[in-house]
């Protein structure tokens, strides 16, 4: 059928900041999408608060909305450019269920606007779980045994017929979340009660455990001619019990004979034809009894997902984009394949190498329970990896999951329980299970499965590793170099083994010309001549690549996602990538993290997957015959890499490597900071405990702690006394040395905190912007609410930060991206830190601004200056931008709430997982949107409570009297209460926390309160804080620690209490 | 395992090590590009004569068993694969070195199958010989002198010597129906078992005939149908085949699947051509164009009708939606139907079955 002509504009809806199960994948999906539907001529808005993304870049979209997804702002953007269709499919579990929630309130019907992608029914049937297992039912397939219970009652009544353990899944809920396994009668009843009250519906579903059992996935997509494939199929390696998006999985699936794999093919299309899915693509769960012919349907998503991503990454298939173009009427006949550019999309990837998916965990941020994984994510990203057998691509995918691990490597029993992990759904399992084999060799294989339920056949892979492994620590020959290599082993495990040095085993592969060569990856296993750009290395084969030659310029980008580095590098990347080749440049991206745009097809001249090592990188350079490569865009990943890429003869682009190391070595950093006669705040060095409490004296408390070799991540620490010192070495682990120094540097509490972005050419800077911080200082950058411009600030601070800025920037010199960090206390400014590479913050400042920082750099690099380009004063050598609506307002997001047993307590480590903006004419709309948009809903009415220290009591008064002016109620703590009082202002009494009960905390829990003012009272009383806070956050109370935030939030409820509900749209490139 | 090497006649040799019987075979070499499915790969009759190439890199996952079998052994005259899979598996599967051991079949491991594929794609099929170290000669001189695919009778030894009824597929499998709405005279060129199996399942008895069999023998019964068998080589040295069907046409429904669509084809005044490198594999689309609607289909085909050598009143059924090639045409006036795919699966996607319910219709 041909493109709908019955539509004209359509709105794509986002998924909003990332969060633990939502990641840029859907800024893939969406950012394709976009595209797709542009192409077909449509004009396309697009709603996403999640300024990080590439697809609110001006210029992809017609129509781009920072605002939040809330029915609201949409029904505001029906009116104001009146799309007349809305896809639903692109935005995750978010964008369902804000489609389900425009539909129900009848926003779609009053503006005639249609639903194109999934339709509402079809979501319905497959959300909903009792329908959806009616529907499995129908047509003659099976599911687990379950019910739907809405009680306690319910669940005591649906246990009679459903043995334990028993899974409990909250309905309508995002990547499993909130989903439990009870084994006990007691556990089970607690987390029934959990599961209802989290669920939207109040409802759960109970079913029997399917622990161990084998667990597959189903890409499919089928069109409204009844046309369906299978995109791919998906084995998880390890078993049912662990979440998907936590496990290791493998394309194609491996341990199905065709009989197997064919009948679930079937059932995955009669599942999508009953559902009613007819344009677009779904992904179906299944699973397996092992050794039977058993098969459960678990669930299905009626929309892209993180495994579509995967799959179109591991096949070369763009589900998106072909899912957008069958949401506007065409079918998968009349949507050319365009990587073979000969055959059409109605086709069935086929694969000639095997691809693994490695999830990336930060353990030390969210700790496991004891229970390690289960059916609730956990992993904040992950890593693929491409083989031509399944061991290389595990190999590399551990590799390239950058947690320390040189590929599938065993692990020390002095330091690990390796029974307890054998029996535990713990991220370490596999690793377990290779120690175990290695030393029992294959014939425990069969035990190993039954603990672990890891099939044999992937265990056997365990058995080559060993094998190999054993055979490089007897002798190193050039056939089992060239073994080991083909089963994807790094030259560093090799010589580790092998106990030669990492230099002489390179050596030794390239004096037997053991060299890297290129597949490329073509959907259809070779049958084809392709025109793809995407392609991987492997060993021991034929090269099939043409080099691009030394007019190309590699750009690495940062790998899986993990806190602290994820879209915001993916998108400086990509928009590094369109800008050189706009420039005449050709590009070569290398990357492993699948959820992103820098992986699309059509990013980059040429794509690589491949781990981010030296080792990799020097292979790719080596081969493409080219020598430049940007290392500052892709977060500490590249950075980290340098100079082992310098040493081999690479031309970073931009600021040199002695220019990083200026500013990366603390010691080369303070000496810097000393000539150029700026001020950072005091710091010592100390080798030992002794010399921890020294310089604590000398520099006075309180100090911030940081270990130089970070052990289980438990980095930062801040102490306010001797006690806290004391503290820091008995929790903290951290063995001291002279050759592992703690750091101690003097902390500036209560500083404003600020973030400045910049460009340079080495002679001038442009500053993208200046953010400052509204929390209080001792709480990460990245945690923190940022306002652009700064909102409180003397105009002489902010002009010594531009000529500090300056003087760095030539001093250094940076060519390209800096960020700077800077407090400012009691009128003094202070350089925390400067990093001579692209911030997180890029992109939030290019497009509050309007001026693409990436662009610049590139355009630097070109030869063009800053002068050149327009943006600097030619006598001052400083440009600054500006923010284009007014105020724009970055807030962090947190995936806390998906962890129970974690406590949601902030400091100098990094938690945040996501971040959204907020737009405004005034402070109050940004302040107010960045807060709709992070899921903190501030109120419009209800009772306050306030309890502030000292120094805070006369600052709040103006804040108390606006609250009460606006309707609110006030509640204090006794010693708040009473100086308001003096002020005229009354309040109710509340209790501290260690005065008893009923307490704050305890009326927080019973949904009394709407909002907290709550500054931090000092040291002594760290814990009350931290227990406000956490019962804030678990139950949804906005909370603000500084009094500024807390104006913020005064004035972001008298914008929300207007109900304007404006919408910006993001001016178009100029 | 013992080194070997795989030698193609344009003299591309690739190494590799040899598993199996350890012989010397020598065949046309096509490549197949399922991810799964080696066993009823192998097992198919219109692989007789054929080196088969997994460009799947990882072959003898889940092992084998002979209940999966498409026809009683190996066909194929030898397997190719990047790797072969010797570890443990699941009770009761054998190994798949087990299987072709069993058979006394060959096959080759650790061949770069990618490059091996590009080659084939860009060259065409060509006959290539596997051997062990150490018998290159021997093997050179299979090579030089083995005859090309279109030369080679390959029927003879995968069809019925003799007219057989109701031939029992295995325990565990469907019997032929006890009271039949069907009886449908089955041309056996090596017909494969999931074939006969899909008509048991209709309700449609099976009396198989062998390659030579006459008109007559189809006419003086009570047939409903001729069915034209899948089977390996060229159907244009079929020409005795292809004049009895010829008597058929109009007297009688005749429909036919891969080789049997290409002896329709010819006996409806049509021409096959040799493909360059044919389809071989799970995932091939074909368009339905009286429906406009499009599956994904097994095929095993290295020859294709011509239509533009067919008369005008054959409707074309399906064509390819990658390359628009014939995929099945029928004529509805003279009752003949037929596809160049395989509606039977085995191995591959079962999206097209009621295929069969289609050519059942022509007896209606």
């Amino acid at each position: 059928m041909p493109r709908r002509n019955d539509i004209n504009h359509i709105l794509v809806i986002g998924s909003g900041p990332i969060i633990i199960g939502q990641a840029c994948e859907f800024d893939y999906s969406g950012n394709q999408a976009v595209k797709a539907l542009k192409e077909e001529g449509y004009e396309v808005s697009l709603i996403n608060p999640n300024p990080a993304t590439v697809m609110t870049t001006p210029g992809i979209a017609d129509h781009i909305f920072l605002e939040p997804l809330t029915t609201e702002y949409v029904e505001k953007i029906f009116q104001q450019v009146g799309p007349d269709a809305i896809l639903s499919t692109m935005g995750g579990q978010t964008g369902l269920n804000l489609t389900m929630e425009l539909e129900q309130k009848g926003i779609l019907e009053k503006y005639g606007v249609k639903v194109i992608g999934a339709s509402i029914d079809s979501i319905k049937k497959a959300e909903d779980r009792g329908e959806f297992k009616k529907i499995v039912t129908s047509v003659g397939l099976e599911s687990a045994k379950s019910t739907i219970v809405h009680s306690v009652k319910d669940a005591i009544e649906a246990h009679k017929e459903i043995p334990l353990p028993i899974i409990i899944r909250p309905s309508y809920t995002l990547g499993g979340m909130g989903s439990s396994i009870a084994k006990t009668e007691e556990e089970y009843l607690s987390l029934v009660e959990r599961a209802l009250e989290i669920s939207p519906a109040h409802e759960a579903l109970i079913e029997e455990s399917l622990i161990g059992w084998k667990e597959f996935e189903m890409e499919v997509m089928r069109d409204n001619k009844d046309n369906a494939i299978i995109v791919c199929s998906i084995e998880n390696i390890d078993p049912m019990g662990v979440h998907t998006g936590d496990s290791i999985t493998i394309a194609p699936i491996q341990t199905l004979s065709d009989r197997q794999y064919q009948r679930m093919r079937t059932a995955s299309i009669d599942i999508l034809r009953a559902v009613g899915v007819d344009c677009g693509g779904s992904n179906v769960q299944f699973a397996m009894q092992p050794d039977t012919d058993r098969m459960i349907v678990i669930e299905m998503n009626p929309r892209v997902s993180r495994s579509s991503a995967l799959a179109s990454k591991a096949t070369g298939f763009p589900i998106a984009r072909c899912s957008a173009k069958l949401a506007v009427g065409y079918t998968l006949d009349e949507v050319m394949n365009e990587i073979t550019g000969q055959s059409v999309s109605c086709f069935e990837p086929a694969l000639d190498y095997t691809a693994i998916k490695v999830p990336r965990f930060e353990l030390e941020k969210f700790p496991l329970p004891t229970s390690a994984l289960g059916t609730q994510m956990r992993s904040v990203g992950e890593a693929l990896a491409l083989g031509r057998n399944a061991l290389e691509a595990l190999n590399k995918g551990i590799r390239a999951s950058e947690r320390k691990l040189e590929g599938l490597v065993g692990l020390n029993r002095a330091k690990y329980d390796i029974e307890t992990l054998l029996r535990s759904a713990h991220p370490l399992r596999l690793q377990a299970a290779y120690t175990v084999i290695k030393e029992k060799g294959a014939e425990c294989l069969g035990e190993v499965s039954s603990i672990t339920g890891f099939d044999r056949f992937f265990l056997s892979l365990l058995v080559e590793q060993a094998n190999l492994d054993k055979a490089i620590e007897e002798n190193l020959t050039v056939d089992l170099l060239k073994k080991a290599k083909q089963a994807g082993m790094s030259d560093k495990r090799i010589a580790k083994l092998s106990g030669l040095e990492y230099k002489e085993v390179t050596r030794m592969r390239e004096e037997n010309n053991l060299k890297p060569v290129v597949h490329f990856v073509d959907t259809c296993a070779g049958e084809f001549d392709a025109l793809t750009p995407y392609c991987y290395t492997t060993y021991g084969e034929e090269d099939e690549g043409e080099a691009l030659g030394e007019k190309a310029v590699v750009i690495l980008a940062s790998g899986p996602n993990r806190i602290g580095q994820g879209l915001e590098f993916d998108t400086c990347c990509t928009l590094a990538s369109l800008a050189f080749r706009k420039n005449g440049r050709k590009t070569i991206m290398v990357n492993s993290n699948p959820e992103t745009v820098s992986t699309d097809f059509n990013t980059s001249d040429r794509l690589y997957i491949s781990p981010l090592t030296a080792e990799e990188v020097i292979g790719i350079m080596e081969k493409e015959g080219t020598r430049d490569v940007v290392v500052q865009l892709g977060g500490q990943t590249p950075l980290n890499m340098a100079k082992e890429l310098e040493e081999w003869g690479a031309n970073i682009i931009g600021t040199p490597l002695e220019g990083i190391d200026a500013t990366e070595d603390r010691g080369l950093f303070s000496a810097l900071v000393k000539k150029l006669g700026l001020r950072q705040p005091e710091n010592r060095m100390a080798g030992t405990p002794g010399e921890v409490f020294q310089c604590s004296h000398e520099i006075g408390f309180p100090v911030l702690l940081r270990p130089s070799f970070v052990l289980g991540g438990r980095s930062m620490f801040i102490a306010y006394d001797d006690q806290g010192l004391a503290d820091f070495f008995e929790k903290s682990g951290v063995t001291i040395s002279p050759e592992a120094p703690v750091l101690v540097d003097q902390f500036l509490e209560d500083a404003f905190e600020y973030d400045l972005d910049a460009v340079s050419d080495g002679k001038n800077v442009y500053i993208g912007g200046i953010l400052q911080h509204i929390e209080a200082a001792g709480i990460h950058s990245g945690d923190s609410a940022a306002v652009f411009p700064p909102y409180k600030s003397k105009p002489e601070v902010l002009e010594e930060m531009r000529e500090w800025t300056l003087r760095l920037a030539r001093e250094i010199p940076v060519s390209g991206m800096m960020n700077i960090q800077f407090a400012e206390k009691d009128g003094k400014l202070y350089i925390i830190e400067v990093n001579p590479r692209a911030s997180r913050t890029v992109p939030f400042i290019s497009k509050s601004s309007g001026v693409n920082l990436i662009d610049t750099a590139t355009r630097i690099w070109k030869g063009e200056d800053l002068v050149k380009q327009g943006l600097v004063n030619e006598k001052t050598g400083i440009g600054e931008g500006h923010c284009i609506t007014g105020w724009s307002i970055k807030e962090a997001v947190f995936s806390f709430d998906r962890f129970v047993d974690v406590d949601p307590q902030l400091g100098p480590e990094m938690k945040s997982t996501g971040e959204v903006v907020g737009m405004g004419r005034s402070f109050g709309e940004a302040y107010a949107k960045s807060q709709d948009s992070a899921g903190n809903v501030l109120p419009t009415k209800g009772k306050v409570i306030i309890s502030v220290n000292k120094k805070d009591r006369k600052t709040i008064v103006p804040i108390a009297k606006a609250l009460i002016d606006m309707g609110f109620d006030i509640a204090a703590t006794r010693g708040t209460a009473r100086d308001l009082f003096e002020e005229g202002i009354l309040a109710e009494v509340v209790l501290k926390v260690q005065d008893g009960h009923p307490n704050i905390v305890d009326i927080m829990r019973q949904h009394k309160v709407a909002l907290v003012i709550n500054t931090p009272m000092g040291f002594h009383s760290r814990r009350s804080d931290d227990e406000i806070r956490s019962e804030a956050m678990r139950n949804k109370i906005p909370y603000t620690t500084t009094t500024s935030a807390a104006s913020a939030a005064v004035e972001a409820i008298r914008y929300l209490q207007r109900k304007e509900y404006i919408v910006r749209e993001l001016p178009s490139r100029k | 395992m013992q080194k070997g090497y795989l030698l193609l006649s344009d003299g591309s040799l690739y190494e590799g090590k040899v598993f199996g019987n350890d012989s010397i075979c020598c065949g046309e070499l096509v490549f197949n590009t399922s991810m799964t499915g080696y066993p009823e790969i192998l097992t198919d009759p219109s692989y007789n004569g054929q080196i088969v190439l997994m460009t799947y890199p990882l072959i003898g996952n889940y092992g084998v068993d002979e209940e999966w079998n498409e026809s009683c052994g190996i066909n194929a005259t030898a397997l190719v694969v990047k790797k072969l899979y010797e570890g443990p598996l699941p009770e009761g599967k054998m190994s798949l070195e087990s299987f072709l051991k069993k058979h006394n079949r060959c096959g080759i491991t650790d061949i770069d199958t990618r490059a091996l594929t590009l080659h084939i794609r860009r060259c065409g099929s060509q006959n290539a010989v596997i051997y062990p170290e150490g018998k290159e000669e021997e093997a050179k001189a299979l090579l030089s002198t083995f005859p090309s695919i279109t030369e080679r009778d390959l029927i003879d030894g995968v069809s019925v010597k003799k007219v057989t009824e109701n031939p029992s597929l295995g325990e565990g499998f469907i019997e032929a129906p006890k009271n039949p709405k069907y009886n449908i005279a089955l041309a056996d060129f090596g017909v494969k078992r999931s074939i006969i199996e899909n008509f048991y399942r209709r309700n449609a008895s099976i009396t198989l005939l062998p390659p030579d069999f006459k008109s007559f023998d189809v006419l003086d019964k009570s047939y409903d149908m001729l069915f034209l068998s899948n089977g390996p080589g060229d159907p244009a040295l079929l020409q005795n085949v292809v004049a009895e069907v010829k008597k058929c046409i109009g007297k009688i429904p005749v429909c036919g699947i891969c080789l049997g669509h290409q002896l329709i084809t010819w006996a409806l005044g049509g021409k096959t051509v040799k493909m360059t490198y044919g389809h071989h594999g799970g995932n091939h689309p074909v368009k339905d164009l009286d429906t406009g609607k499009t599956f994904v289909t097994s095929q095993n085909h290295g020859f294709m009708s011509d239509m533009s050598t067919l008369p005008e009143s054959v409707h074309l059924w399906f064509i390819n939606a990658n390359d628009n090639t014939v995929e099945g045409l029928y004529d509805a006036y003279k009752q003949v139907r037929s596809v160049q795919f395989h509606p039977e699966a085995a191995p591959g996607p079962q999206d097209a079955t009621w295929i069969f319910d289609k050519f059942l219709e022509e007896v209606e």
